[in-house]
């Protein structure tokens, strides 16, 4: 971990009063985003990815959300800034792009207009109502916000732009909403862009056309980007370094071709043993259970009811973590002394092997 | 061979607009489609959302009526079944839906949602409670969830109440509408497994409906791909995926996202489709998919392609050559565009 | 095929866990609302005094046709917290009588105007066509009357008791229920638990009152506490214009308007029994409100 990393969270935590008790959902996260790198967290439904971005960005409620930990960005320490800071930076340095193309569109005003207001006013410490509305209608910095955004638009291939920008939200497809928001995301040229599953709600076509997209700007701009996706194909597409979450933990970190060659904690080699593939080799039968109670969670290592390896070790005391050279690390006791570390192929075996001897309960 | 389970010939299902003082056209959901099923095959219904795909199930089932064509289930018309013939679709053929856990009443336990079928029935209120225990086994559940109401599950647990349902009624046809979308990775893979295996230990015949072209590679024996309420390509699985022959079947490949070198392989070169999926209100004119087709021609705006079939496989398709395994050069560099790349 | 794994808790494998636990959460949800407290306190109160009335109220002897001139017209005292009337009646005794009556009314106007409503508005949303038409044209028609002339009409019609402004306001009432639970039922219509249920083979009592009504009982049970205060608001405007309970029973309406012509001087005789009204009303809409809440709480989750 080099010292100057654009984005660098250390020991966060996050959980929720709720009626059911505290929910410990996220916990121990470090991670961290270089300059000109692309980052993605991967975990399924209810890992604890969104909630992890969230309070990055200082978009938790507190309370009900309880955050602990070390947030810094280029220098700043994000958790100490006052909310007014907080709002300069966000749409200024930091860009975020989510994951619902409609709602986070307002309805009633048009594209052009919510964009422009972005260009004009995003990142700006002048929030005095009266200055507002005197730039508002200025002519000349209106006109130019303007262009700005119509460029801004051609940039991310809109088709139309002209037509686009004068369209209320409705009007477009849901493609090109998620364009409009990444348009928006980029107009003041933040030094990081947050995504949370980026046109994962669209079609296969249009989704693949959206990542492709991001690929390019990314590259054109060598800009750093932290992205969430449940989806390890599109992780592998468009990242760097990867993430893997689980329960709210961290488990494994690796360069992008390390993680699919050779990934060491068995929860992201049961995530790829499952995963269906064009080329007709067998998958195995996914990994049992589900994920976790957060008001409950397992005692010790959050994966063990589901991990093909468990013993009491597993589950009597949290694992510990270990690197593997300047980059790599996972969290799983199995790694601990050198000792020999699971393969993927031997957790599909074991994967495939439980499902046999599940069955052949059942028939008896 | 044996005579096929299911036969759809020239389905057609149009939406009339709601209201009558507008004068919307109808939407064609679903616009000629035509398939069979053999016993104990699986056939993949593939396409995107308005494609029509689910449409074609609810179809099937009397979800929704037929405008027109023929739905034959064991040689029997069913199309727009009278009430004798709904009897006979509900204990012969079952829908699994998408959304597990909208198809569970919230307020109601496990227990109560799978005796519903049982009662239908007519099975001996004696025996029901034993059969339920019965079904939850067979999909992997203990008597343990008889007593949980939907919110308690997970959603594969969800979906696992769900086929057990639908499977109470011992049906020969399952149709199974898009059951693993909903689901995590590792979750999906186990519910195709459970699939797999019911249909080996039933002699089910599987209609199986998805968007995830990857996932019916193992699973189905035909894939018919749907784009705008038509089927585009049809053929044995293993020919479609060795060699895609339409270009939304090869866009579709195209943009999964892959994980490994071995299935970057079975991605054809990115062949990416212009904007997005026209509404079914209003149908392009020839060829359905020419306003998005990188490889379309003039002739494709003209006039319906002709079926063409090529090594068990039926294209709809006026730019492939057969002769050639590719579309003509001379017409695709006359059609690339720049600016069209959305 | 394995089981999946279950993490919920393992005393709750021991004894009904599912209800137990959600009856439990939605009270731990509802006592946090003060409001919703205070609505439920008030009603429970004065629903327990109206039924014992005989044995709460000071005075039992006092509550109809008795007189006592010689104690007419008191003031608040120990003896007679709420004063008493021209007759030298206890006029607490005869609130609580009147909160008898008022009750009762309620009782009566939802127990006839509820389940009417939400059977019609039921089939009309769950089956659709021509009789969804004819049911909601029927009911719009009720709708377009106005209630309290309507009442009125009724009322001067027949013999202006009880009983008849019970019913005038009962056959003006199930409309509202018929419209809620005909949105409720058109809106399950398409929901895949009822097509699944279908798909099952389930014959339609089967779908109207298994499937969908579970479903629509909790927005019904809050239109019922909210309504019943305007039950109570209809009676008592009935009983004050000389339509509803008729003198010397204890209408809470009937002794507003008495006490209406001693005003302001006496200001006891027509206030306590004003206030009485008051008081259960906004009860009843903060335990609807209440209700409203937890239900909606739920809804999100």
């Amino acid at each position: 971990m080099s010292d100057d990393a654009l984005l660098d969270v250390s020991g966060l935590s996050v959980g929720f009063e709720g009626f059911d008790g505290y929910a410990d959902v996220v916990g121990d996260v470090d991670l961290h985003v270089e300059r000109g790198e692309v980052v993605t967290i991967v975990g399924e439904t209810g890992c604890g990815k969104s909630v992890t971005t969230k309070a990055i960005t200082g978009l938790l409620d507190e309370p009900p959300a309880h955050v602990e930990g070390d947030v810094e960005f280029d220098g700043m320490d994000l958790r100490e800034l006052s909310e007014a800071e907080r709002e300069d930076l966000n749409g200024d340095r930091l860009g975020m792009v989510s994951q619902n193309p409609l709602s986070s569109l307002n309805p009633v005003f048009t594209v052009g207009e919510q964009l422009t207001d972005t260009a004009q006013f995003g990142g700006s410490d002048d929030a005095g109502l009266l200055s507002y509305l005197r730039r508002r209608h200025s002519g000349s910095e209106r006109a130019a916000a303007r262009e700005r955004v119509l460029e801004m638009l051609r940039e991310v291939q809109m088709p139309d732009p002209e037509a686009v920008i004068d369209s209320y939200p409705s009007e477009l497809s849901g493609g090109m909403r998620q364009r409009a928001l990444i348009a928006q995301a980029l107009l003041n040229e933040p030094d990081l862009l947050i995504a949370d599953e980026p046109g994962s709600a669209l079609d296969v076509t249009v989704h693949d056309r959206i990542l492709s997209l991001l690929t390019d700007v990314i590259a054109e701009r060598d800009m750093s980007v932290l992205m969430i996706t449940h989806n390890l194909g599109v992780a592998r597409q468009i990242s760097d370094r990867i993430y893997i979450m689980y329960g709210g933990r961290i488990v494994e970190s690796a360069p992008t071709e390390e993680i699919f060659t050779e990934a060491r904690h068995p929860y992201t080699q049961g995530l790829i043993a499952s995963i269906p593939r064009l080329s007709g080799e067998p998958m195995a039968g996914g990994i049992d259970g589900s994920v976790p109670e957060y008001t409950d969670p397992p005692s010790g290592c959050r994966f063990h009811p589901r991990c093909p390896y468990a013993d009491d070790d597993c589950r009597s005391a949290a694992p510990p973590r270990t690197d593997f050279g300047e980059e790599a690390h996972a969290v799983c006791v199995r790694h601990v002394d050198g000792g020999p570390t699971p393969t993927i192929a031997e957790t599909k075996r074991r994967l495939m092997a439980d499902d046999e001897r599940a069955e052949s309960e059942v028939e008896r | 061979m044996s005579a096929p389970v299911l036969e759809v010939k020239n389905l057609k299902k149009h939406f009339a607009s709601d209201g009558w003082l507008t004068d919307e056209p109808p939407a064609k959901a679903v616009d000629g489609v035509s398939f069979s099923i053999d016993e104990g095959e699986t056939l993949a219904l593939i396409g995107e959302s308005g494609s029509g795909k689910s449409t074609v199930a609810k179809t099937i089932i009397d979800i929704h009526e037929t405008t027109d064509g023929l739905i034959r289930y064991q040689g029997e018309d069913i199309t727009n079944p009278i009430r004798r013939q709904v009897e006979t679709i509900r204990s012969e053929i079952q829908l699994v839906f998408q959304d597990p856990t909208s198809c569970l009443n919230p307020r109601r336990t496990i227990r109560k949602t799978l005796l519903v079928p049982l009662k239908a029935t007519g099975v001996p209120r004696e025996e029901r409670e034993a059969r339920v225990s019965e079904m939850l086994e067979r999909v992997g559940l203990t008597d343990e969830y008889l007593r949980k109401y939907p919110h308690e599950l997970s959603g594969g647990q969800k979906q696992r109440v769900n086929i057990a349902r639908a499977l109470a009624v011992e049906p020969q046809l399952l149709l199974l509408d898009e059951p693993t979308s909903a689901l995590d990775v590792s979750v999906q893979a186990k519910i195709v497994d459970l699939l797999a295996d019911l249909q080996e230990e039933l002699g089910l015949t599987y209609l199986f409906i998805t968007h995830d072209l990857s996932l019916v590679r193992n699973f189905a024996d035909e894939t018919a791909v749907m784009y705008l309420g038509e089927i585009q390509e049809q053929g044995p699985t293993e020919e479609l995926f060795e060699s895609p022959r339409h270009p939304y079947t090869r866009a579709l490949l195209s943009s999964i996202p892959v994980t490994s070198a071995a299935d970057e392989a079975y991605r054809p070169e990115s062949e990416p489709l212009r904007g997005e999926v026209p509404s079914p209100r209003d149908v392009p004119s020839g060829c359905r998919l020419h306003p998005r087709c990188p490889h379309a021609t003039e002739d494709c705006s003209m006039r319906q392609p002709d079926t063409r079939h090529v090594n068990d496989v039926a294209v709809n398709c006026i730019a492939y050559d057969d002769d050639t395994d590719g579309f003509d050069a001379l017409l695709d560099a006359a059609n690339t565009t720049p600016g069209d790349a959305s | 095929m394995s089981t999946d794994t279950d993490h919920s808790h393992a005393l709750d494998r021991l004894v009904s866990p599912a209800r137990r636990e959600l009856w439990y959460r939605s009270y731990r949800r509802f006592a946090n609302q003060p409001m919703s407290m205070v609505g439920l306190g008030i009603v429970t109160v004065v629903v327990l005094a109206a039924v014992f009335a005989p044995y709460v109220a000071p005075y039992p002897a006092q509550v109809g046709s008795f007189t006592d001139f010689a104690n007419a017209y008191q003031p608040p005292t120990v003896a007679h917290p709420f004063g008493t009337d021209s007759a030298g009646r206890d006029i607490l005794t005869r609130v609580i009588y009147g909160y008898r009556i008022s009750l009762l009314l309620v009782a009566v106007v939802l127990g006839i105007g509820v389940p009417v409503g939400v059977l019609l508005g039921l089939v009309a949303g769950y089956t659709g066509g021509w009789v969804d038409t004819v049911i909601m044209r029927v009911t719009d028609t009720f709708l377009a009357l106005p209630p309290l002339v309507l009442a009125l009409a009724i009322a001067s019609a027949f013999e202006p008791t009880l009983e008849v402004a019970m019913f005038a306001v009962a056959s003006l009432w199930w409309t509202w229920y018929a419209r809620l639970a005909r949105g409720l039922a058109a809106g399950q219509r398409d929901e895949e638990y009822v097509q699944a249920a279908e798909l099952a083979g389930a014959g339609t009592p089967h779908v109207l009152f298994r499937e969908i009504l579970p479903n629509c009982l909790s927005p019904i049970l809050v239109k019922v506490t909210l309504d019943a205060g305007i039950v109570i608001l209809t009676g008592a405007s009935l009983s004050f214009i000389g339509l509803g309970v008729q003198p010397p029973q204890p209408g809470l309406g009937t002794m507003v308007a008495n006490g209406t012509q001693y005003l302001p001087g006496k200001w006891w005789i027509s206030v306590f029994p004003g206030f009485a009204i008051f008081v259960l009303v906004i009860g009843f809409n903060m335990l609807g409100d209440g209700l409203r809440d937890l239900f909606d709480v739920e809804v999100e989750q």
